[in-house]
C-alpha cells in the first residue's frame, strides 16, 4: 500500500508547502480553536497544544475536487466524515500516535487515485507532526509534487521561488497556530537575519562591481549557484570534506570572476560599450550559465551535506550548529571586506574608483587592476555565499541564484548603489522583511514584499539609504 | 523521413501562435525601447496581466469583447502605475521597477491566497476561457492539412487561432509603420536620441513617454492573450525568461524597425526548434536526455543574446545609428 508516510523532516520536504497551503486556507476562515474531545470531524482544523490535525483535499489527477466521499479515520481514535464541495476534509485528534485514513476502494479506482488509505503519525508537541496532510492523489513520495516544479525542465521558465524558499524558515512557522505568536516572531526575525547575512555576502560583492564599473550584473545569481554546486561536486562527487570543498568552490568562483573580467567585461569597457548594453549581456550570460547548470546537474535540489543536523533551542529560537557557523562566517567575511576597503591601500583605491574612476585614473590608480580585484572578490564572495546557502537550505539547485537576484538588486538599491556597507544593511532589511512578512501574508508571497520595498525605495529615495543625491536620474 | 519531420516541425514554428505572440510582445517592446528608448525589463508582466484579465473575465462568463477590453484596461492601469513615478527618473530605474513589478504580479498570481481568482500556481485551465473564442470561429469542425502542417480547425492550437494571431500581427505592424512615420513618432525618436533637446523644444517629454509605455503595454497584453490561448494560463510560464526572450527577439530582428520583431521571432523559433529537433534525432538518448536538450536550447538563446549585443547590436535589419543604447 502506498501510504503517504508523512515523515516530513524539519525543513526538508515539499509537504511543508502543502502544509502552508492549508495554513493559508485556514487563515481564510478564522475559527475558534477546536475543543476536541476525541477525534472530531471538523470543517477546518487548526493544531494547538491540545489537538493535532489530520486533513487533506480529495481530488483526482486533474485537480478536480471529489465531493461527498466518506473518509474514515481509525487508529488511536476513530471518526468519520464526508468531503465537502471542494473535496476538503479534516479531523481534529487528541492523542499522539498513528492514524489511518481510508476511503472507499471503488472511489479510488474510479478517480484513478494512487491509494485508498494512508497512515500518518501525529505528535502534538512536534512542529512537523502536529498536522498531517493526506493526499490520495499523490504517490508515496508526494514531497516531490509539492515543491512547485522547481525541477521540471519542460515548462521552461520555472523560476519558482517557493522551490527553495519553502525549505528554510517556512517550515517552522506555517504549522504553528496563533497560540505562539511571540515565538514565531522571534523565529522569523532570526531566520530573516540569517538570510539577510547570506544575501549581504552576495550583494556586497555585487555592489562593489556596480560601484567600480557601473554594471548591474544579472549573472551574479549564477555565481552563487556555481559556488553551491561546486561545493556539491566537492563533497558528493570528489568526496572531500566540507571545508575543503568550500575552499574549492570559492577558488573556482574567484577564477570564473577573473576569466569573465578578462574575456568579456574588460574588452567591453575598452570598447566603451554602454552599461545598459552590458547589462543585457549579463542577462544573456545568466541564461546561458543557468541552463548550463541544469544541463550538467539536472533539475533537482542537490544536497551538499547529506546528514540533517540536530536542532537545539536558543532562547526562543530553534536553530542548529551549521546555521550558526554559517552566519558567523558571513559576518567575519563582511567585516574583513569592510576592513579591506577602509584600511588597506588597495581598498582605498577601490573606493576612489567607485567615487570617480576618471579622477582615480588621473591620480595614478590602476583602474583596470582595481576592477580585476573587485571582480575576483565579488565572485569569490558569491561562491562562498552559495556554499553557506546550500548548507543552510539543505541543498542547492540550478536556479537558486536566479530566484535571489532580484532580492540582491532590492538590497543593493535599498542600501544605495555603489556603497559597500549600504548593501549589507539593505540585505538585512530585505531578509528580515521577507521572512517577517510571512507572518501576515501567505508564505509564498513573501518575496513580493521584498520587491515592493525595492519599488517604494526607488520612488521615494532612489539613491538609497546611504547613496549620494547626485545619482538621481 | 526523419528529415521531413524535423523540417516540418521547425517550419511549423513559422506560423505557430506562440511565435505570433512573441512578435506582438516584441512590437510592444519595440515601441518602448526602439522608438522611445525606454528600458522595459518587464514585458512579461504586461503579458501576464493581459492573460489574467482575459482568462479570469472569460471564466466568469463575460463576452469576448469585454474580456479583451478588460485585459487592455489592466495593461493601461499597470502602465500608468509604473510610469507616473519612474518616467522622470533615469533609464535604469524604469528597468528595475518594471522587472520587479512583473515578478510581483507573477508571485501574487501564483500565490495560494489567490487560488479562487487565478488558480494559484496551477493556473487556469483552457476549458475555462477558450470556449467562446473557439465558438466564434467561422471554420468548419475537423482538421485541415495545408502544405506540411495538419492542425485542428478550431480547437486549442488551431488554424483559427493562427489566423487571428497573424492578422493581429499584421495590424500591429501596420500601425507601427504609421506611427513611426507620424509627427508623434518623430517626437518619440527625438526623445530616444536626446530627451533634453526635445524638452527644450517645449514638448511634454514625460507625457510622450507615458503614451509610448501604454501603447507598448497594450500590445504586450494582446500578446499575453494569444500566448495563453493554445495552452493554459500559468504564471510561471510568463516569468522573467519570457521578457528576456522578447528582448532577444527584438535585438535579433533589429530594434527601431517595423519588421524586426516579426523576423526576429520567426528566425529565433525556427532555428531553435530545428537545432533541438536535430539533436533529438541524432544524439542518442543515453548521451543527452531530452531535458538536457531543452536546457541546451536555452543556453543557445543566452549565448545568442550576448553575442548579438556585443557584435551586432543593430540586429538583422536595424541601423546602427538608430540604436537606443545610451547610458
Amino acid at each position: 500500500m502506498t501510504a503517504v508516510s508523512h515523515i516530513a523532516r524539519h525543513r526538508r520536504s515539499g509537504i511543508v508547502i502543502l502544509c502552508s497551503i492549508f495554513a493559508a486556507l485556514s487563515m481564510l476562515f478564522v475559527l475558534p480553536p477546536d475543543s476536541a474531545m476525541a477525534a472530531d470531524a471538523v470543517d477546518v482544523c487548526n493544531p494547538t497544544s491540545d489537538n493535532g490535525c489530520v486533513n487533506g483535499i480529495l481530488q483526482d489527477a486533474d485537480k478536480k475536487a471529489i465531493p461527498d466521499v466518506t473518509v474514515k479515520l481509525s487508529g488511536e481514535e476513530e471518526a468519520e466524515t464526508k468531503t465537502d464541495a471542494d473535496g476538503k476534509w479534516a479531523f481534529s485528534v487528541k492523542d499522539d500516535g498513528d492514524y489511518t485514513v481510508t476511503i472507499d476502494e471503488s472511489v479510488a479506482e474510479e478517480h484513478g487515485l494512487q491509494s485508498s488509505s494512508a497512515t500518518v503519525t501525529i505528535k502534538k508537541a512536534s512542529f512537523d507532526k502536529q498536522r498531517c496532510v493526506v493526499r490520495f492523489d499523490q504517490a508515496n513520495d508526494s514531497a516531490a509534487s509539492g515543491s512547485a516544479g522547481s525541477g521540471s525542465a519542460g515548462s521552461g521558465s520555472t523560476q519558482s521561488d517557493s522551490g527553495s524558499s519553502g525549505t528554510d524558515s517556512g517550515a517552522a512557522t506555517t504549522k504553528k497556530s496563533g497560540s505562539n505568536i511571540g515565538k514565531r516572531i522571534w523565529q522569523q526575525l532570526y531566520s530573516g537575519i540569517i538570510f539577510g547575512l547570506m544575501l549581504g555576502l552576495m550583494s556586497v560583492g555585487m555592489n562593489l562591481v556596480y560601484g567600480t564599473t557601473g554594471l548591474q550584473s544579472f549573472s551574479h545569481g549564477e555565481q552563487v549557484t556555481l559556488g553551491g554546486l561546486m561545493a556539491y561536486v566537492g563533497t558528493q562527487m570528489l568526496h572531500m570534506p566540507l571545508v575543503v570543498s568550500a575552499i574549492f568552490a570559492i577558488v573556482i568562483g574567484a577564477v570564473t570572476g577573473l576569466i569573465q573580467n578578462e574575456i568579456v567585461w574588460s574588452p567591453l569597457r575598452r570598447r566603451h560599450v554602454g552599461t545598459m548594453q552590458q547589462m543585457i549581456v549579463t542577462i544573456g550570460l545568466s541564461m546561458a550559465l543557468q541552463y548550463t547548470f541544469q544541463f550538467f546537474f539536472g533539475g533537482d535540489i542537490k544536497g551538499i551535506v547529506k546528514s540533517v543536523p540536530d536542532s537545539f533551542q536558543l532562547g526562543p529560537i530553534t536553530t542548529d550548529a551549521p546555521t550558526l557557523i554559517s552566519a558567523l562566517i558571513a559576518i567575519l567575511v563582511i567585516v574583513g571586506v569592510t576592513l579591506f576597503l577602509y584600511k588597506t591601500r588597495l581598498g582605498r583605491a577601490t573606493r576612489a574608483v567607485s567615487d570617480n574612476s576618471a579622477l582615480a585614473a588621473a591620480s595614478g590608480i590602476n583602474v583596470d587592476q582595481v576592477v580585476r580585484v573587485v571582480w575576483v572578490l565579488a565572485c569569490a564572495m558569491a561562491a562562498l555565499s552559495g556554499v553557506l546557502l546550500g548548507v543552510y537550505l539543505n541543498g542547492i539547485s540550478w536556479n537558486t541564484g536566479a530566484t535571489l537576484i532580484l532580492l540582491m538588486f532590492a538590497a543593493v538599491t535599498l542600501g544605495g548603489l555603489g556603497t559597500a556597507n549600504g548593501a549589507l544593511i539593505g540585505s538585512l532589511v530585505i531578509g528580515i522583511v521577507a521572512d517577517m512578512s510571512s507572518l501576515v501574508i501567505p508564505n509564498d508571497m513573501r518575496y513580493a514584499s521584498a520587491l515592493a520595498i525595492l519599488i517604494i525605495v526607488l520612488l521615494v529615495r532612489p539613491q538609497g539609504i546611504f547613496g549620494k543625491q547626485q545619482r538621481v536620474g | 523521413m526523419d528529415i521531413m519531420t524535423i523540417i516540418s516541425n521547425a517550419a511549423g514554428e513559422l506560423i505557430a501562435p506562440t511565435t505570433a505572440a512573441y512578435v506582438l510582445a516584441a512590437i510592444g517592446l519595440n515601441i518602448h525601447f526602439g522608438m522611445t528608448g525606454l528600458m522595459n525589463m518587464g514585458q512579461a508582466g504586461f503579458m501576464l496581466l493581459g492573460a489574467y484579465g482575459f482568462a479570469v473575465t472569460q471564466s466568469m462568463g463575460c463576452n469576448l469583447f469585454a474580456s479583451v477590453c478588460a485585459a487592455l484596461a489592466l495593461a493601461v492601469i499597470y502602465a500608468l502605475l509604473l510610469g507616473i513615478p519612474t518616467l522622470k527618473l533615469g533609464p535604469d530605474y524604469l528597468a528595475m521597477v518594471t522587472l520587479a513589478a512583473a515578478e510581483i504580479i507573477r508571485i501574487i498570481g501564483r500565490s495560494t491566497a489567490m487560488t479562487n481568482l487565478t488558480g494559484g500556481s496551477a493556473g487556469i485551465s483552457p476549458q475555462d476561457f477558450t470556449e467562446k473564442f473557439e465558438a466564434l470561429s467561422p471554420l468548419p469542425d475537423g482538421s485541415t492539412t495545408f502544405l506540411l502542417w495538419t492542425y485542428s480547425n478550431n480547437i486549442a492550437n488551431s488554424w483559427w487561432l493562427r489566423i487571428v494571431a497573424w492578422i493581429l500581427v499584421a495590424i500591429a505592424a501596420f500601425l507601427c509603420w504609421r506611427w513611426f512615420h507620424s509627427p508623434w513618432g518623430r517626437v518619440l525618436k527625438g526623445i530616444r536620441e536626446d530627451e533634453n533637446a526635445i524638452r527644450s523644444l517645449g514638448k511634454p517629454v514625460t507625457k510622450y513617454k507615458m503614451e509610448s509605455l501604454i501603447l507598448g503595454g497594450l500590445f504586450g497584453a494582446l500578446a499575453g492573450i494569444i500566448f495563453v490561448l493554445p495552452r493554459s494560463v500559468q504564471p510561471d510560464s510568463l516569468g522573467r525568461t519570457v521578457t528576456f526572450y522578447v528582448w532577444t527577439i527584438l535585438l535579433l530582428g533589429g530594434a527601431a524597425t517595423i519588421l524586426g520583431p516579426v523576423l526576429g521571432s520567426c528566425v529565433l523559433w525556427v532555428l531553435l526548434t530545428f537545432v533541438k529537433e536535430v539533436m533529438r534525432n541524432t544524439v542518442p538518448e543515453t548521451l543527452i536526455t531530452s531535458n538536457q536538450i531543452e536546457a541546451l536550447g536555452w543556453v543557445i538563446v543566452g549565448v545568442a543574446l550576448m553575442c548579438l549585443v556585443i557584435f551586432r547590436p543593430q540586429g538583422l535589419l536595424g541601423d546602427r545609428k538608430e540604436l537606443a543604447f545610451h547610458a
